[in-house]
């Protein structure tokens, strides 16, 4: 894990001296709220429906014990003792006290943390594979390169005032797990012919209101010019990005406008020009960066762990544990193991103090002291023995963090909606509690097999509703609440947007219409081997639009 | 048509509503109902003006309905920021573990949680 060095400290203190100076101006009167509110966003502090959001930045999703600790001790001693793992691998405090807000960033700077550009017109945090590092299918691990560029963007002089946020992803690995068509850009580390690693870029993604899928502008990027491309990029956007309308400001509004074959001319004219030194990696800082992500020293072992086999053998929960939350590993013998924050009926997303130490306890004692944050709202331990995960799995249900549904449909993504947050139009969690609780029962999740459900309380897309197989858009429609649903998105290697279904479900009836879905697919899929989102691209949306509207 | 008057408290963002009492009160319950509209709008340039003086952000009206005496936002917005978040948040957190600094302190207000303080003091916004 990469380690502060002494200007990185200095450069964190400072901003937690300066916004600590910041609020109490604010308090003491000597700043109004219009000059205060683009400095406490800044700083990852917004006001919500009840207090003050406090967003704390967590680049690629990778966590020590150490940092989960200090979570776990901000959640008790400043909020309400919980904390929200966002589909950015954030976490979000919901009940933070502005005035307390210096304090928990002193806390956080501690450990190594802030909440820098976790908002505003900035490059927000960076994020990449939840399992980097440890995927057997990896090309190259991601994160040293989300590390350079979240250097390199730090409060960045001239992209700190952008025409709207920008978001990058990096994927190491053939399968996409950081939704990489969906971001601003998306890097994806390929390998070209003559064996040199490198990237293909990929610009103009985004959810949101107006949902697009990025484009690729560039089939092989040579890794030295990571940071010279992307300054092209954000130059272009820069310049040209609208600064009249908010809802047309995205880099992904110009793209679409002025058309993908416009803006590769576009960024390829300002990456002759601007190419330089001063922004190409030497191989060594490169380096330098890669031996902080360096694998753990991770014993030999077998391949195949007869402790791990047996006890699949005579415990069937342990069986589908082992099914749904273990990953392979690049190493024989070891398993990626997902901790599910998606207990049947609980709140997506959400830790407890207690969870998150005894998490920080788990990682140092079974996954050489690495977590994971997921964009799909789960936690990781990336590098755990086979020969261990039954341990693990006994101390996990002990802490009722065994949920064995990852990827499964009561695996849902969902926002925190209008429970909390001040731009939903409608609420999000409780629709995700009643679908778990709909499809709680093992055996039935496991009939219908993968399914992603995402649900956003707003058109803002926060839960990624757009790329989910079935997604799930709450609104407001003459004082209630309303949700519409889309079928057939996805956010992999074969990213999809959803498709609309048609008229609005209330909040009583979108359970039933969700189950109907499912039962819908049950009837069509040509086997369980066909799992839901394969079965909608062979049949299409009519089946589905017929069982839930018939003639109507 | 009845209305009260809501804002954010500046230092914490607590819902407050302009009281009946006190200047500002943390309960919809112990709101001053607007009934007149020239009233309402002199209520609103004085909820403007403690903004002003950083005590509370984003002072609005909100549209309520009283039935035996008991006040409710007409919106689910409103009734949320009245009530707090439809879900159980704390339905995890009843296991025993002590603090991490091992003082058992905690920065809210037990009172308050409890909705026994239900007025911001005077003085504090003197």
């Amino acid at each position: 894990m990469y380690q502060y060095d002494q200007f990185d400290k200095s450069f964190v203190a400072a901003r937690v001296d300066q916004f600590r100076d910041q609020v109490r101006r604010r308090l003491a009167g000597d700043l109004t709220e219009e000059q205060f509110r683009p400095l406490r966003l800044m700083n990852g502090i917004y006001l919500q429906l009840h207090s003050y959001m406090l967003r704390i930045a967590i680049p690629y999703g990778t966590l020590s014990p150490r940092k989960m600790r200090k979570l776990a001790y901000i959640a008790r001693r400043y909020d309400k003792g919980y904390g929200h793992f966002t589909t950015r691998t954030n976490i979000q405090f919901h009940w933070a006290a502005l005035k307390d807000c210096p304090d928990i960033l002193d806390e956080l700077a501690s450990v190594e943390m802030h909440a820098i550009q976790t908002s505003g017109n900035c490059i927000r945090n960076v994020t990449a594979d939840h399992f980097a590092g440890a995927a057997g299918d990896e090309i190259e691990d991601p994160r040293p390169y989300c590390e350079i560029l979240r250097q390199w963007s730090s409060l960045h002089p001239e992209y700190s005032f952008l025409p709207r946020k920008f978001k990058i992803a990096v994927n190491g690995a053939a399968r996409d797990r950081a939704a990489i068509r969906v971001h601003d850009i998306g890097y994806q580390i390929v390998k070209n012919d003559a064996g040199e690693i490198g990237f293909s870029v990929h610009v103009g993604g985004g959810l949101g209101r107006t949902p697009l899928l990025a484009h690729c502008i560039r089939e092989f990027l040579p890794r030295e010019d990571l940071l010279a491309y992307t300054d092209a990029i954000l130059r272009v956007y820069n310049l040209e990005g609208r600064r009249d309308n908010k809802y047309k400001a995205r880099i992904k509004i110009l793209l679409h406008e002025k058309g993908a074959d416009a803006i590769r001319a576009d960024v390829e004219a300002q990456f002759a020009e601007h190419r330089c030194d001063s922004l190409s990696l030497p191989r060594s800082e490169i380096e330098r960066i890669r031996a902080y992500f360096a694998l753990p020293a991770l014993p030999a072992r077998e391949k195949t762990s007869r402790i791990f086999e047996r006890r699949k053998e005579i415990d069937a929960s342990f069986a589908r544990f082992a099914r749904q939350n273990v990953t392979g590993h690049k190493v024989p013998g070891y398993g990626v193991v997902t901790i599910s924050l998606k207990p049947i009926g609980g709140t997506p997303g959400d830790a407890t103090a207690e969870d998150m130490e005894a998490l920080a306890d788990l990682a140092e004692e079974f996954s050489s002291s690495e977590i994971r944050v997921t964009h799909e709202q789960n936690l990781v331990l990336p590098h755990v023995a086979l020969d261990d995960v039954p341990e693990l799995y006994d101390r996990l249900a002990a802490c009722d963090l065994a949920t064995a549904n990852a990827g499964l449909v009561t695996d849902v993504i969902c926002c925190p909606g209008l429970d909390y947050c001040t731009l939903a139009t409608a609420r999000s969690i409780p629709i995700a509690q009643r679908i778990a609780e709909r499809f709680g029962e093992a055996a039935r999740a496991d009939e219908i097999g993968e399914l992603k459900i995402k649900i956003s309380g707003c058109i803002n897309a926060c839960g990624h509703h757009h790329v989910g197989h079935i997604g799930i858009l709450g609104l407001e429609k003459k004082g209630a609440e309303a949700y519409q649903i889309t079928l057939g998105g996805s956010a992999d290697e074969l990213s999809s947007l959803g498709t609309l279904t048609g008229p609005a479900f209330s909040s009583e009836e979108v359970t039933g219409a969700v189950e109907t879905i499912v039962d819908t697919y049950l009837k069509v899929r040509k086997s369980t081997g066909e799992n839901f989102l394969s079965a909608y691209r062979r049949v299409g949306a009519e089946p589905f639009k017929e069982a839930l509207y018939g003639g109507k | 048509m009845l209305h009260v008057i809501s804002a954010n408290r500046l230092y914490d963002g607590a819902v407050v509503y302009v009281g009946r009492e006190a200047p500002w009160a943390c309960r919809l319950d112990n709101a001053k109902v607007f009934t007149d509209k020239a009233e309402l709008e002199a209520g609103l340039q004085s909820a403007q003006s403690d903004a002003k003086n950083s005590l509370v952000v984003e002072p609005c009206s909100v549209e309520v309905t009283q039935e035996a005496g008991v006040l409710q936002a007409v919106s689910l917005r409103e009734r949320i920021r009245a009530q707090g978040p439809t879900i159980d948040f704390s339905r995890r957190t009843s296991r025993a573990i002590p603090d991490a600094t091992g003082s058992g302190e905690s920065s809210h207000d037990p009172e308050e949680e409890s909705g026994l303080q239900n007025l911001i003091k005077e003085s504090s916004l003197a």
